[in-house]
Formats: C-alpha cells, sequence, structure tokens
C-alpha cells in the first residue's frame, strides 16, 4: 500500500453512490477502494469497483460530495426531520422526473444529496414556461445544453412543449435522433398550434429514421407514439419492434402496422381526408391480434367508416368510439361492428353530436 | 363499482404505536411487500410495522382501500373513464396533506412498496418545489445543513448548469 499511497479496504460495506465521469452511472456498492482513502484529502481519483464488474473513475469534488457525508467522520449528524437524506436514490430522481428539466438541474444546488442526483434523471420534460414563438431562442439554447451536457445511458421519456416552426427543423431533427440513440421509449413532441405567416408547422422527420416515417427494427425501444396532426405525413408504416400503443390524430393516412407483437392499443383520429378513405383498411393489418382499439370518428363518420368493409376482429375487448354527425340512425349499422369483435368486453360509445338540440327533436318524434 | 373480494379474508396491521388495524386481504395486497410475505406464508394474523405510526398507517390504508377498491388498470383495456377521474380526485385530494405527512407516507409506501402511492406523493413533492428557489427548497424538504455544498462546490454546480438558474 505505501509506496503508492493505495488504500485498499476490503469487505466494507459501502453505500456509495458512484457518479461515472459524465453523469449517468450510479450504482450502491459494495466494494473495495483501490487508489485512495475514503474521506481523506488528497487522491484525485478514486477508482470504486463494483463487485469486480465495472471501474468507475470519480474525481475529487464527486468524491466529496459522494462519499464524505456517509463514510467520513462516521455518521452524519442526522436531523430527524431531513427524510431526503434517509430516502432512497430511486425515490429522489422520481420526484425530480416529475420537474421540468430546468428545474432538474436548479437542484444539483441544493446539497451534497442532490448533488448528482440529476445524471440519473431520465425524463426529459422541455416544458418552458415561456412557450411563445419570441422565446424559442432561448428555449432551443436550453436543449442543446442539456443534449451536450447531459449523458444518460438512456432516455425514458423525451418531450418537447413550446413552440417552434418548421424553419428550426433541423434542431429539432437533432434532438430527435438524440432521443432515438438513448432509446427513448415516450417521444411527444408538442410544438404549439400556432398561426406564424412566415413560416408553417414543422414537418415530422422522415428521414429521420431512414426511410418515410416508417419505423421499423428490434433496435427501436419505441413504445408509445403519438403523431398529431402533421400534413407532410402521406403513410406510416410501424413494423418489427415492441410498440404497444400508437394514436394517430391527422389527416387520412396510408398507415401500416405490421409485425408489433406488443402492440395492445391503436387510436385512431382521422380529421379531414385527402382520398377515399376507409378507417377500417388502417388497421387490417393489425387487426387479427388487436386487443383495444379507439377510433374517434367526430369529423364526417359516414365518410371514413365504411362498415361493408370491416375487417375481423377476433382478439378485440375493447372499443371506444367517438361518433360524430347529425343522423341518430346512424347508431343501429354499428351493431355489425360488435358482430366482427366475439371477444368485446367493453364497448363505449360517445355521441358528438354537431347540432344536439335538432337531433333530440328528431328522436323524440 | 366495487370489485367484492372472493375471499373475506382479514389481515391486521400493527403500527408503530401499537394500534392495530383489521383490513380485507385484498386491500393489503395493493401492497407489494404484504403480498410477497402473504405468498410466501410468512405472514402472521398479525403483521407488525414497526416503523410506521398510526396516523400514517390510517391514510396509507384510506389509500389501499380506495385503490383496491377501483378497476384494475389493464393494459389491454381502455378502462371506464368515470373510475378514471374518480381515482383522479381522490387521489389529488389525498395528496392535500402538509409536508411531514407526505414525507411520512412516502417513506411507508417505499416500504411497503405501494407504487401508485410512491408516483403519487413524489408528484406531489415535485408540485410543491415547483418554480421555487434553491433556498425554498432547502426549507420546503427541510434539507440537513450540515450537507449543504461548499460555497465553492455551490458555484460549481450553478456554473455548470448556469442557464438553468437565470
Amino acid at each position: 500500500m505505501g509506496g503508492s499511497g493505495q488504500v485498499v479496504i476490503v469487505g466494507v460495506v459501502l453505500q456509495v453512490q458512484v457518479v461515472g465521469g459524465k453523469g449517468g452511472v450510479k450504482r450502491d456498492l459494495t466494494g473495495k477502494v483501490i487508489n485512495g482513502g475514503v474521506g481523506l484529502v488528497g487522491p484525485e481519483r478514486v477508482i470504486l469497483e463494483a463487485r469486480g464488474e465495472k471501474t468507475f473513475i470519480m474525481d475529487d469534488l464527486q468524491m466529496s460530495t459522494t462519499l464524505a457525508p456517509k463514510v467520513q467522520g462516521g455518521l452524519l449528524e442526522s436531523d430527524p426531520n431531513d427524510f431526503i437524506s434517509r430516502m432512497p436514490d430511486d425515490v429522489l430522481v422520481m420526484i425530480l422526473g416529475c420537474l421540468p428539466i430546468k428545474e432538474v438541474l436548479v437542484t444539483s444546488s441544493l446539497s451534497k444529496r442532490w448533488r448528482f442526483l440529476w445524471c440519473d434523471v431520465t425524463r426529459l420534460n422541455f416544458d418552458s414556461p415561456q412557450k411563445f414563438y419570441r422565446d424559442q431562442s432561448k428555449n432551443i439554447n436550453e436543449v442543446n445544453a442539456i443534449i451536450k451536457s447531459y449523458h444518460p445511458l438512456i432516455v425514458q421519456d423525451f418531450r418537447i412543449y413550446f413552440g417552434l416552426r418548421n424553419r428550426h427543423r433541423c434542431v429539432i431533427h437533432k434532438w430527435l435522433q438524440f432521443a432515438v440513440d438513448k432509446k427513448v421509449e415516450f417521444l411527444e413532441l408538442d410544438l404549439m398550434d400556432g398561426k406564424d405567416e412566415d413560416d408553417k408547422d414543422y414537418d415530422f422527420p422522415s428521414r429521420l429514421f431512414k426511410t418515410s416515417p416508417h419505423l421499423s427494427g428490434r433496435a427501436l425501444k419505441l413504445k408509445h407514439l403519438e403523431i398529431v396532426g402533421f400534413d407532410s405525413i402521406y403513410s406510416i408504416e410501424l413494423s418489427d419492434f415492441d410498440l404497444e400503443s400508437f394514436t394517430y390524430k391527422g389527416l387520412s393516412i396510408d398507415l401500416r402496422l405490421t409485425n408489433l407483437p406488443k402492440l395492445k392499443k391503436v387510436g385512431l383520429c382521422p380529421r379531414g381526408e385527402r382520398w377515399p378513405y376507409n378507417v377500417f383498411d388502417q388497421i387490417s393489418s393489425c387487426a387479427l391480434s388487436l386487443p383495444a382499439l379507439s377510433l374517434d370518428l367526430r369529423y364526417r363518420p359516414t365518410k371514413c367508416l365504411k362498415l361493408d368493409s370491416l375487417p375481423e376482429l377476433p382478439n378485440l375487448k375493447n372499443l371506444r368510439l367517438v361518433i360524430g354527425g347529425s343522423k341518430c340512425n346512424f347508431l343501429l349499422d354499428l351493431a355489425s361492428i360488435l358482430n366482427a369483435c366475439p371477444k368485446l368486453e367493453t364497448f363505449t360509445l360517445q355521441p358528438f353530436w354537431t347540432s344536439p338540440i335538432t337531433n333530440k327533436r328528431k328522436a323524440w318524434r | 363499482m366495487s370489485t367484492s373480494s372472493s375471499s373475506s379474508k382479514k389481515i391486521v396491521l400493527k403500527s408503530a404505536d401499537n394500534e392495530t388495524f383489521e383490513i380485507d386481504e385484498i386491500v393489503a395486497l395493493e401492497s407489494q411487500a404484504i403480498k410477497n410475505m402473504i405468498e410466501d406464508e410468512c405472514a402472521d394474523n398479525v403483521i407488525p410495522l414497526g416503523n410506521i405510526d398510526s396516523k400514517t398507517l390510517s391514510k396509507i390504508i384510506e389509500y389501499c382501500k380506495k385503490h383496491a377498491e377501483s378497476p384494475k388498470k389493464d393494459d389491454n383495456a381502455d378502462i371506464d373513464e368515470k373510475a378514471v377521474e374518480d381515482l383522479k380526485s381522490f387521489d389529488a385530494e389525498f395528496a392535500k396533506v402538509d409536508m411531514p405527512l407526505i414525507q411520512d407516507i412516502l417513506m411507508a409506501a417505499n416500504f411497503l412498496n405501494i407504487d401508485n402511492l410512491i408516483g403519487l406523493m413524489c408528484r406531489t413533492i415535485a408540485d410543491r418545489i415547483k418554480g421555487k428557489t434553491p433556498e425554498e427548497i432547502r426549507k420546503i424538504l427541510n434539507i440537513n445543513k450540515n450537507d449543504l455544498l461548499s460555497p465553492e462546490q455551490e458555484a460549481k454546480a450553478r456554473e455548470e448548469n448556469s442557464w438553468a438558474f437565470d
């Protein structure tokens, strides 16, 4: 030990938070400390071996902020009211996960306990209080700053909630690429609806996933996908990954859902139409196995609900229909839907009458 | 929409201050920890919870009762929206308690492994510190003064994420 200044402590159970060089790796370890004494002044870097599997390197500050309060000088003078110090990391990280990312970062200055917890947050909510376009360069810089300095292994959720236009497409593409690279499970872009005479809505990056909005491949970890109203999309093809739910709201499109074994729920809300369009054609590719379907046909239901081309839905247990329109007798036709679903357990019908008063009168007659 | 329990088996929980609570087994099963105990058959008639006081425990039982009665969220199903709304408003009411109790509930929920309740308490705490300055957050969370960063460390933390502090 002596010469090299190494102190090897074996058999001490350390509850140590180890912060990887660039954040993101933190474990409770049972292990030994090499090349440095615990809590002593001096070592520039400490290497911790976690059950012989991985080696983490810490710098001095990280060392003093993570090791010191727990190990140095024995017990921390405990304040019985300070419950935070008694909670496990994952619970505190869960609290952080409920905050917008900017507020998460502020917690890095709260105390030693909180100093590096933000590194473990895998839910990135970019929810700016200034949502309007005039603040957009500030908002963009913030997201860029995070992506640059933040290196989690995975990003569970990636949410953007503020106004952006198509001229920002390059930077948004970059963010989406980041999210996809980090195996994002939940991706949400809410770029606000707004009129901007100089520019149009953001075009979803058809090239992001190599081919037009066709997502496929086992490597993709996306579990929930919701696409809302992009005029630029004419077709969506999703195949060969573990998608669990898919929702589409927007102009009628050519939708192909194939080989998605974990798909549990599909929601469609077509608005407007481009060509002769039947909502059932869109789900025919996954109809055999689909357990839950939600169709929001508040606009022109008679035009997109072609009951004569109804696919078999042998495993459908849950059906939700929002039907708009002005004819009450239309409901009778829905009986044929039920015939196509032998296993149906719950059927929710939500009328969305455009003119309730006249319809009521007609119904009375 | 109450689910009638198939068996009316009762479980007795005993708080740190020796108060006993008799509840339906189905309510107790909301706690993964108790569920494991029952499945492993290592739960006696009375389960002592030496680190949860009666005030906290009765809140937790209130929560578990309500959630046990509500239709379970099935991944395959769009469950009754009314029931979801009802549960949501129950949760919102439930969380309207002072910070020390929230912390006690969170600790107990973590100990008993009740996922939904842990989530609810985390969201509640997050809501209370949202938009607050570090100094205010320290006060709200009662952060131990001995655990504060040194001025240099705090400066470094701020510098690393400087844009977040403006």
